[in-house]
C-alpha cells in the first residue's frame, strides 16, 4: 500500500503565491510547504495548546504562549520525576499546558527524540568549545608568566 | 555585566542571584520590559538585549 495520499487542491491567488514566497525562502518544493502546512494545521487542531515556531532545527513545537519547547519541557518534567504540579510551580505555567506538551511528546516520539538529540550535540559541542577555550586562556596565562619580566628603573 | 535570565530558569533564581551577590544585574525575562518578550522569538530577544538601554 502507497505511504503517501494524492490530493490536489485549488488555492486562491494570494495564498498560492505566499506559498511560492515561503517555498523560495525554505528550499523545499511547494508540495513539501503544503504537506506541512496540512500537517500543522492538523497538529494545531488536536493540540491547541502546542504552537509551532521557525528555528534552527526547522519548525519547533513550543508550548503556546511561551518560550518553552515541547522537547525541552518534556525533558525537565522527566528530571522531575514527571511531577507536573511541580514543573507547573517552577516555570509557571498551568498544569494543562504542560500536560498538553506531555501528550504532544507521546504522540510523536520520533520529533521529540530528534529534538532533545540535537540540541544535547549542541550542548556536548559548546561544553567542547569552553574547554578548549579556557586550556588556550591558561596556556597564555603561562607563557605571560614564564616571559621575563622588563627591568623597571627608579 | 548584565545577566538576562530565560524563561527556562525560574524567576526566583533573579532574586536567589542577587541576594548572593548584591549589586549583580540581573534580571528574568518575565519582568524585563514588563514582560514584553515572554512570548517573544529568540532572535527579538537578543535584538532587545543589544539596544544600548536594554537594562536601563
Amino acid at each position: 500500500m502507497s505511504k503517501t495520499y494524492v490530493m490536489t487542491v485549488r488555492l486562491p491567488k494570494d495564498l498560492g503565491l505566499g506559498v511560492k514566497h515561503y517555498s523560495a525562502q525554505t528550499g523545499h518544493k511547494p508540495a513539501k510547504v503544503g504537506t506541512l502546512a496540512v500537517d500543522e494545521f492538523l497538529r494545531r487542531r488536536t493540540f491547541p495548546l502546542i504552537d509551532f515556531r521557525e528555528s534552527a532545527m526547522g519548525r519547533v513545537a513550543y508550548v503556546k504562549g511561551t518560550r518553552l519547547a515541547v522537547y525541552w519541557l518534556t525533558d525537565a518534567v522527566k528530571r522531575l520525576r514527571g511531577n507536573i504540579k511541580k514543573a507547573a510551580e517552577i516555570w509557571e505555567l498551568s498544569p494543562e499546558k504542560i500536560s498538553a506538551a506531555l501528550h504532544y511528546a507521546e504522540a510523536y516520539p520520533q520529533e521529540i527524540k530528534a529534538m532533545q538529540d540535537r540540541a544535547e550535540a549542541n550542548r556536548a559541542l559548546l561544553e567542547k568549545a569552553e574547554a578548549a577555550l579556557a586550556k588556550a586562556k591558561a596556556l597564555g596565562e603561562s607563557q605571560a608568566d614564564s616571559r621575563p619580566k622588563p627591568k623597571t628603573s627608579r | 555585566m548584565k545577566l538576562l535570565l530565560d524563561v527556562h530558569i525560574p524567576a526566583a533564581t533573579a532574586d536567589a542571584l542577587r541576594r548572593r551577590q548584591p549589586g549583580l544585574d540581573v534580571q528574568h525575562l518575565a519582568k524585563w520590559k514588563h514582560g514584553d518578550l515572554l512570548e517573544a522569538e529568540d532572535a527579538d530577544v537578543l535584538a532587545g538585549c543589544a539596544k544600548r538601554d536594554a537594562f536601563g
